[in-house]
C-alpha cells in the first residue's frame, strides 16, 4: 500500500492584489509532499513566500490556484470540514510570543485552551499543563500570570508548551526564534528539539536562522521569488546545497561557525574586572 | 584596559548615564577607545545599553543624561557641548547607520532628492573629501555609492524609497554616511532588516572601506556570529556595564567571564 502524505501542496499559488493594483504573486505552484513524521524547514531570502506558505496550510491566508490535501482528502476552502480537520490536529508557534498571546489570558489558561478544545477532562488536563510546563522551564508560579508580566522568553516557551501540550500532529513553527535574544534563544532551541524528539509531530517551519534548521530539521524547501528552487534532505542542502539561494545562506552559516571556531586558540585578551 | 595602537578616534572614559527616577545607571562607568581604521563592536542583548552608548556619542541621549564621565571624539571632549555646538560635528565627523533603512528615508520623496539634500548640507566636505569642486560633489557621491554595490544608483534614484530593497537602500546610505570623510562611523544594527548573506557581504564591505579610509567603526549588535567576522575588538555589555573587552579573537576564543562565554556559546550551537 502506498502511504499517502499527511499534507500535500499541488501546484499551490496565493497572489494578493494592493487596492487598485495588478494581482501579484506571493506564491507561484508550490509542490509539496509531507510525510508522517518529517521536519521540514523552509528556507530562503526575505519577501520570498516563506511565510506566506504557512498561512495559506494553517488556512489564514486563500490560496488562489492549486490543491492542498490533508490526510489525502481535498481542502477546497478555507474552514470546509477538511480544513477544519487540519487544524484540529495542527498547532502553530509564531514570531512574537507577545502578539501571539491574548493579553488578558493567564499563561495556564493560554496552555490549557487547546486542551479544553479537544474535550480533556479537568483534572487530566490540569496535569498536563503542569507537566508541559515544568518540560518547557516554566515554574509553576509563573502559569498564573499574564503575557505583560513575562520575559520574552518564558513567553515564547508558553507558546511552544501550548502548541505541544495537545500532541499535535502537525506543528508549524513560522520564526520561533527571531523575537529572542541570543542566550534566550539558545535555550529554547534546545527545548524545542528536545521535545520535538519526545513527541513527534510532523513539523513545517520557517527560520532564517541556519542553526535551528541544523538542529530541527530532517528535509529543508528553499524558496525564492515564489517558486520552491531546491527540496532535499537536510544533510545533502546542508553539505551540498545545489540553488544559489542555498548556497548563499548555507555559506553564510559555515562562515560564522568557522569565525566563532577558529578563535578557540587564541590566549591573549584584556578583561575588565 | 591597554590602549589599541594607532591614533585614537574616540576615547570613551567612565561614561554613566541615568534615566529620570531610576536608581540604576543605563551606563555605569564604560570605556571604550576606537582607532582609525578599526571596527569594534559593542556586543549585548536587549537592554545592555548599547544603543544608549551610540546616542552618547552623538550627544542624542535625551530624554537620558550624562551622569559622568568623557566622551572625547578626536580630542574635543563632547559631553559638555550643547547641541548647537554638536550639529557641525555631526555627519561630519560622527555619522551613524541605524537599524531599519526604510525608516531613514523620508517615503514622499525620491531617493535622489534625499540624496541631494544631505549632499547639499555636506557640500564642502563630501567635495573635500572626493577631491572635486562643489559643483560636482552630488555627481561623485553617486559613484561613490554605485562603486558601493548599488549599480545604476544615480538612475535608480528617481524612484521612491520602498521601490528600492532593504539591502540597496543600506548600501546607499553607509555610502552617502561616509561621504563627508567622517572620523567615526556608528552602525547601530546596521544589518538586523537583512538576510544572512546580504548582511555578511554588506559587513565585509563596509569594514573593507572603513579600513581603506581609516574610518574608526562602532559596530553595536546582539549577533555575535556577526562581530565574530566584521569586528577587530568585541566589547560585552550587559545591565548597562562593561564585562568584558578583548580583540575579536581572544575573547570569543577565550572569554574569561561566565557571561562572555555562555554568549559565544549562544552563538554557536
Amino acid at each position: 500500500m502506498v502511504s499517502v502524505p499527511l499534507l500535500a501542496l499541488d501546484r499551490l499559488s496565493v497572489s494578493v492584489r494592493a487596492a487598485g493594483g495588478q494581482p501579484r504573486a506571493i506564491l507561484r505552484e508550490a509542490c509539496i509532499e509531507i510525510g508522517r513524521g518529517e521536519v521540514v524547514a523552509i528556507i530562503g531570502p526575505s519577501g520570498g513566500g516563506k511565510s506566506t506558505l504557512l498561512k495559506a496550510v494553517l488556512g489564514l491566508t486563500r490560496f488562489t490556484h492549486g490543491r492542498m490535501t490533508f490526510e489525502g482528502d481535498e481542502i477546497r476552502r478555507p474552514h470546509d470540514a477538511v480544513h477544519k480537520r487540519l487544524r484540529a490536529a495542527a498547532e502553530a508557534v509564531f514570531q512574537n510570543p507577545i502578539a501571539a498571546l491574548n493579553p488578558h489570558a493567564s499563561l495556564r489558561a493560554t496552555i490549557d485552551e487547546p486542551l479544553r478544545a479537544r474535550g480533556m477532562g479537568q483534572v487530566e488536563r490540569m496535569r498536563h499543563v503542569d507537566r508541559m510546563a515544568a518540560r518547557m522551564g516554566l515554574d509553576l508560579d509563573l502559569l498564573e500570570r499574564r503575557p505583560a508580566a513575562v520575559s520574552l522568553g518564558q513567553a515564547q516557551r508558553a507558546c511552544i508548551a501550548r502548541a505541544l501540550a495537545p500532541r499535535p500532529t502537525l506543528l508549524v513553527l513560522d520564526e520561533p526564534l527571531s523575537a529572542l535574544d541570543a542566550l534566550v534563544a539558545a535555550e529554547v532551541a534546545a527545548l524545542l528539539a528536545e521535545v520535538i524528539g519526545e513527541t513527534r509531530p510532523t513539523v513545517l517551519f520557517v527560520s532564517h536562522d541556519m542553526r535551528l534548521v541544523r538542529r530541527l530539521a530532517t528535509r529543508v524547501v528553499v524558496i525564492e521569488a515564489g517558486r520552491i528552487v531546491e527540496d532535499a534532505p537536510a544533510h545533502r542542502l546542508l553539505t551540498a546545497p545545489e540553488s544559489a539561494a542555498a548556497r548563499a545562506l548555507v555559506d553564510c552559516d559555515n562562515r560564522r561557525r568557522a569565525a566563532l571556531a577558529a578563535t578557540r586558540v587564541v590566549r591573549h585578551r584584556e578583561t575588565v574586572a | 584596559m591597554s590602549p589599541p595602537e594607532g591614533r585614537a578616534v574616540l576615547r570613551v572614559a567612565d561614561l554613566t548615564v541615568r534615566a529620570r527616577g531610576r536608581e540604576r545607571p543605563v551606563l555605569d562607568r564604560v570605556s571604550l577607545t576606537v582607532v582609525a581604521g578599526e571596527t569594534l563592536g559593542i556586543v549585548g542583548e536587549s537592554g545592555s545599553g548599547k544603543t544608549t552608548l551610540a546616542r552618547c556619542v552623538i550627544r542624542q541621549e535625551a530624554p537620558l543624561a550624562l551622569a559622568g564621565g568623557s566622551i572625547r571624539l578626536l580630542g574635543t571632549e563632547l559631553s559638555g557641548l550643547s547641541q548647537r555646538a554638536m550639529r557641525p560635528l555631526r555627519g561630519r565627523r560622527v555619522a551613524m547607520v541605524e537599524q531599519d533603512p526604510i525608516g531613514a528615508f523620508d517615503p514622499l520623496f525620491t531617493v535622489y532628492d534625499q540624496i541631494a539634500e544631505f549632499v547639499a548640507v555636506h557640500r564642502g566636505a563630501v567635495a573635500a573629501a572626493a577631491g572635486v569642486s562643489p559643483d560636482d560633489a552630488l555627481a561623485k557621491t553617486f559613484q561613490r555609492i554605485e562603486a558601493f554595490g548599488v549599480p545604476g544608483a544615480a538612475r535608480a534614484a528617481r524612484a521612491w524609497p520602498h521601490q528600492w530593497s532593504r539591502g540597496m537602500l543600506q548600501r546607499a546610505l553607509f555610502a552617502l554616511a561616509s561621504a563627508p570623510a567622517p572620523a567615526l562611523m556608528i552602525l547601530d544594527e546596521p544589518t538586523a532588516a537583512l538576510d544572512a548573506p546580504v548582511a555578511d557581504r554588506l559587513v565585509a564591505d563596509i569594514r573593507r572601506l572603513a579600513r581603506a579610509e581609516g574610518v574608526a567603526t562602532l559596530l553595536i549588535t546582539h549577533d555575535l556570529g556577526l562581530a565574530a567576522t566584521a569586528c577587530d575588538r568585541i566589547l560585552v555589555l550587559r545591565d548597562g556595564q562593561m564585562v568584558e573587552t578583548g580583540p575579536t579573537g581572544a575573547l570569543l576564543g577565550a572569554p574569561r567571564t561566565d557571561y562572555a562565554r555562555a554568549l559565544v556559546e549562544s552563538a554557536a550551537w
